[in-house]
């Protein structure tokens, strides 16, 4: 009988056959380690109450330290995966600009911008998108109208197309900050955060439109 | 107890009964003395059972209770002896300040035992300490059959938990010089 094999309890208990209670006897005469550990079981039951009165162990002792270490590393990582990972594109404005009414304007439109202005102001995008293309192809240098364009398309999630006509926008005018503010958000529709800020930066720095909303914006952005 | 049924499996168990008691007492004139003490304990007993197996039962624990009932009074009166040996050295009367010094140690050394087991079974892994509060400590343990089935553990598992926290309560002992000391 290996000592592993020893029940000393089933021993002292007289929980085991006969057999078993010889053997396990025989076994405990020639082994000192189990004679030992019969010496120490003995022991500890005599003082039984004494031992019972120890504070229960933890559950998970021994494993508690490195399950709190992990999950204060978890926390940190989560916290600087937030900071840095913050959904930026959550931030991003995505109402587009308003168009001033047609019958406000002066002069006053044309016809074919007035179908895409009507369909512009009723938050029909594709319609506006169809509109302002057809108008645009007669009056392809209409500023107004690309920069509605770029707006129609941005609301339509078009933003690679939207960013080309804004583009073309920011080349001909570089201190609209209508267009860099639809810029900076498209950037961070993009996840680009450094072109986000870097033209949030120009539109805090000019006293123009989108002042105040580009200095909360900025606030906002992760570091 | 039907005294003719105790008396045959006496008779048919009486080397098993010697080896429970050698196994403890681990010396063959105490085991013969407490198998004779068991006898006459088992004889002036009333065991409500009926089946030879039952009885057999109850003679083993009678023999085992015996046993440790004579494990723990050896170890005592190894003690007495010692301090009985030192008397007469220095043939000082019994309630000398010797006899008090020696009985003195004694007591703190019982102590320090106890505090070193305490200690070693709060640092005990959360397995091995449940199998000992559970089999050791227990006044009325549950089989390892029992507790295996509990638990989901195997027996064989559950068996080497409690090996290898009892090893690791003795050698914290052995290391501060507590175990193998009256």
């Amino acid at each position: 009988m290996k000592c592993e094999e020893v029940d000393l309890i089933g021993f002292l208990q007289s929980d085991l056959d006969s057999s078993q209670t010889s053997s396990v006897a025989e076994h405990l005469q020639g082994c000192t380690d189990c004679q030992d550990r019969l010496r120490l079981v003995l022991e500890m039951r005599k003082n039984r109450k004494e031992l019972e009165r120890l504070k229960p162990a933890p559950k998970s002792r021994g494993y508690a330290w490195p399950i709190a270490a992990g999950l204060v590393l978890v926390a940190l990582v989560g916290y600087w995966y937030s900071l840095n990972h913050q959904d930026v594109t959550k931030l991003a404005v995505v109402t587009p600009y308003p168009m001033v009414p047609p019958e406000l304007r002066s002069p006053r439109p044309q016809d074919e911008f007035l179908a895409a202005a009507r369909a512009y102001g009723s938050g029909n995008w594709s319609a506006a998108e169809v509109q302002l293309r057809q108008y645009l192809k007669s009056h392809p240098e209409d500023y107004e109208a690309m920069f509605y364009l770029a707006n129609a398309l941005c609301a339509q999630n078009k933003l690679s197309e939207s960013e080309v006509v804004l583009a073309k926008l920011e080349t001909r005018n570089p201190q609209d900050n209508r267009v860099r503010w639809l810029l900076a958000n498209l950037s961070l529709r993009q996840r680009d955060i450094q072109a986000a800020r870097r033209r949030l930066d120009a539109i805090t720095h000019s006293a123009g439109e989108f002042h105040e909303e580009a200095t909360a914006l900025l606030k906002k952005l992760p570091h | 107890m039907d005294s003719c049924l105790l008396e045959d499996l006496w008779a048919r168990h009486q080397r098993l009964f010697r080896h429970i008691a050698c196994a403890i007492v681990r010396d063959a004139d105490i085991a013969e003395e407490v198998v004779q003490e068991a006898f006459r304990r088992a004889l002036g007993s009333h065991f409500p059972g009926s089946s030879s197996e039952e009885a057999l039962l109850y003679l083993k624990r009678i023999v085992t209770n015996t046993s440790i009932d004579y494990y723990h009074h050896g170890r005592r009166q190894a003690l007495e002896d010692d301090l009985d040996q030192a008397n007469r050295v220095a043939d000082p009367p019994a309630s000398s300040p010797l006899n008090q010094l020696l009985e003195q140690e004694r007591q703190d050394l019982e102590k320090k035992r106890l505090n070193v087991i305490k200690r070693e079974m709060t640092k005990l892994p959360p397995e091995q300490r449940f199998i000992i509060e559970n089999l050791v400590l227990q006044e009325s343990p549950a089989t390892l059959t029992a507790l295996s089935q509990s638990t989901g553990v195997p027996i064989s598992t559950l068996r080497s938990r409690m090996i290898l926290g009892l090893d690791r309560i003795r050698e914290s002992l052995r290391k501060e010089g507590l175990w193998g000391v009256k």
